[in-house]
């Protein structure tokens, strides 16, 4: 940061959104434009390294702004973040020159992320990001052309494992796989360098197929077009329905089903500890869910994967103040608004005109059901809950409680179903999940080390 | 090599995009640039120029005289049959474009574009009027 401030340039950007930005904007040199074409074509020196716009400048669509802006600032990531979903293409914003577009608030998460990222490949690494790495993708022994580190939420640091140029010996990546850590964190600016490891290394390998750390990338960018589509697109025809039915079905043959049985507990853990935004949420509970469903014996991968898809997008019809909180932030006001997430995912699914299996609509509408009987939105009780809706409430709360929360340790698989039985196992009115389900699964986790996780805050 | 010493004439009915693209062709080297905002205008222009203008670049959806109008105009006149036309269209208007080429446009350009892209919509231009 010593020698070259970075600029970003906003333009016509809302208040709210400045606001939700203003610790990434305390690293940087801030322009404000707004509402103006004029000041866009006037020569701005130095010239913005990120140009982050609102959705309206009078008189300009938004695929004119993009189409103006890109060709002004030919170099420059431009973001586009608005508020209103109405009319919101983020397919089409794309290709008129946007780097990217964010709904809000939804996308909150993803719009301070690719923005720190932004400055962080602006910078050359001088601003520090971090992105996580799946440790398998990353082959014991071999050069590391990146530098990695591991982050520990407890504390949130980062702590160095290895610097660019080394490698990481076998007997270090089986200590923090045993460990309950599945990533390790590369520095943003140098994943470009993680990708040609990767590809190289599944190419020597014979597989053409893509690292895990990338399929997950995929499933979740996936899941924000198909959310974001789900919301967005004003027109409800029967043909939009089976169009957007056809792109699930892909998501979750090509992300979520594909892998070994062998692996299972391998891609249970390739879930845990990522930040949380309501994308990766949902496509790591459509995963946990298939996953839970295969090695339960409990319906359908395929219909638990696409339930856990579109579960929580009922949640976007929240007013925005709501959406932002977890449930134990929520006033009792807020709460009752958000106890009718369940009935609202479904009505969108039929107001879209997307016909799934009734038994997903099911497991959508129940999944908040508890089985002493105090959920909602029925309160049905035991097994009048289907057992869709059980692996499913499952899933959503495993990928809660595995989640990384800054200032918390993480939890591992074993920690978090022991957890729950713990809760629930002295006390009725905490009997919120059936106990022969948290058994099994028990069963599926290997037991925990307590050796390695004792030694991981070294690792 | 395509002659810069030509003159131009950039049309577009957005202010904003009409600066844009003339920016764009003073950084390629044209220093000759006039603009007009519609068909009509851009059709008075090229008739009263002195020297006469020696490429159009054109946006497609216009109020008044379309970009495709023009270039059917300038077709149908013996003294613009020969004028290099450019076509700029918007990525949702990509599929009409083989009628602005049956039209007699020389080439087209996708919005938004850039300094080495218009350089090589203008060499494939001059490479096909045998330049």
């Amino acid at each position: 940061m010593s020698n070259s401030p970075l600029n970003i340039l906003t333009v016509g950007l809302e208040e709210e959104i400045s606001k939700l930005l203003s610790d990434v904007f305390s690293k940087v040199n801030v322009m404000k434009i707004s509402m103006d074409m004029d000041s866009i074509l006037a020569d701005i020196t130095p010239t913005p390294g990120l140009v982050i716009s609102g959705p309206a400048i009078a008189g300009f669509p938004a695929n004119e702004l993009a189409q103006s802006l890109r060709m002004q600032f030919p170099e420059a990531p431009i973001f586009l973040c608005c508020v209103a979903r109405e009319g919101f293409e983020r397919k089409s914003f794309i290709k008129n020159g946007f780097t990217d577009a964010f709904l809000m608030p939804m996308d909150i998460t993803n719009l301070k992320t690719a923005v720190s990222e932004a400055l962080a490949v602006l910078s050359k690494g001088e601003i520090r990001t971090y992105r996580p790495v799946k440790i398998i993708d990353v082959e014991p022994g071999s050069e590391l052309d990146f530098e990695t580190s591991i982050f520990l939420p407890a504390n949130q640091k980062y702590v160095k494992l290895s610097n660019a140029g080394d490698s990481l010996d076998a007997a270090r990546v089986e200590k923090i796989k045993k460990s309950k850590f599945s990533s390790i964190q590369v520095p943003s600016d140098q994943m470009k360098n993680f990708y040609a490891y990767s590809a190289k290394r599944l190419h020597q390998m014979g597989e053409g197929a893509l690292s895990t750390t990338e399929k997950k990338e995929k499933l979740t960018l996936a899941v924000r077009d198909l959310i974001s589509g789900l919301f967005t697109e004003q027109a409800a025809s029967f043909d939009a329905g089976q169009a957007m039915m056809k792109d699930c079905g892909e998501i979750v043959k090509s992300y979520i089903l594909q892998g070994a049985d062998n692996e299972w507990y391998a891609r249970i853990q390739s879930v845990l500890g990522e930040r949380g935004d309501s994308y990766s949420h949902s496509a790591n509970v459509s995963t946990l869910a298939a996953l839970f469903s295969m090695g339960l014996g409990i319906g359908k991968p395929e219909d638990l994967a696409l339930a856990g898809l579109l579960h929580d997008i009922g949640i976007a019809e929240l007013p925005a103040e709501i959406q932002v909180l977890e449930p134990d932030q929520m006033s009792q006001e807020q709460l009752e608004a958000y106890k009718k997430h369940p009935e609202a995912s479904v009505g969108i699914i039929k107001s879209r005109k997307i016909v799934v299996p009734e038994i997903v609509m099911k497991a959508i509408l129940q999944h908040h059901e508890l089985y002493n009987g105090t959920g909602y939105p029925n309160g049905f009780f035991g097994d009048r809950i289907c057992k869709e809706a059980q692996v499913l409430s499952l899933a959503d709360k495993f990928d809660y409680l595995t989640r990384l929360k800054e200032g918390q340790p993480l939890m591992t698989p074993s920690q978090a179903v022991d957890h729950l039985r713990a809760l629930q196992v002295n006390d009725p009115s905490r009997i919120h999940y059936n106990p022969e389900l948290l058994k099994k699964l028990m069963t599926l986790f290997p037991q925990p080390q307590t050796q390695s996780q004792a030694g991981d805050q070294q690792a | 090599m395509f002659n810069t010493s030509i003159k131009v004439l950039v049309v577009d009915d957005m202010m904003t995009m009409r600066k844009l693209v003339s920016k764009i062709c003073k950084e390629i080297g044209f220093t000759n640039l006039m603009e007009a905002a519609d068909g009509v205008q851009a059709w008075e222009a090229i008739q009263n120029s002195n020297p006469p203008v020696g490429l159009v670049i054109s946006d497609w959806n216009m109020p008044n005289c379309s970009g495709l109008d023009l270039a059917k105009r300038l077709r149908a006149d013996s003294r613009y049959k020969d004028t290099p036309f450019l076509m700029v269209t918007a990525e949702a208007e990509q599929h009409q474009v083989v009628e602005a080429l049956k039209a007699g446009v020389d080439n087209y350009v996708v919005k938004p574009f850039n300094a080495a892209t218009l350089t090589e919509k203008l060499e494939a231009v001059h490479k096909k009027r045998g330049g």
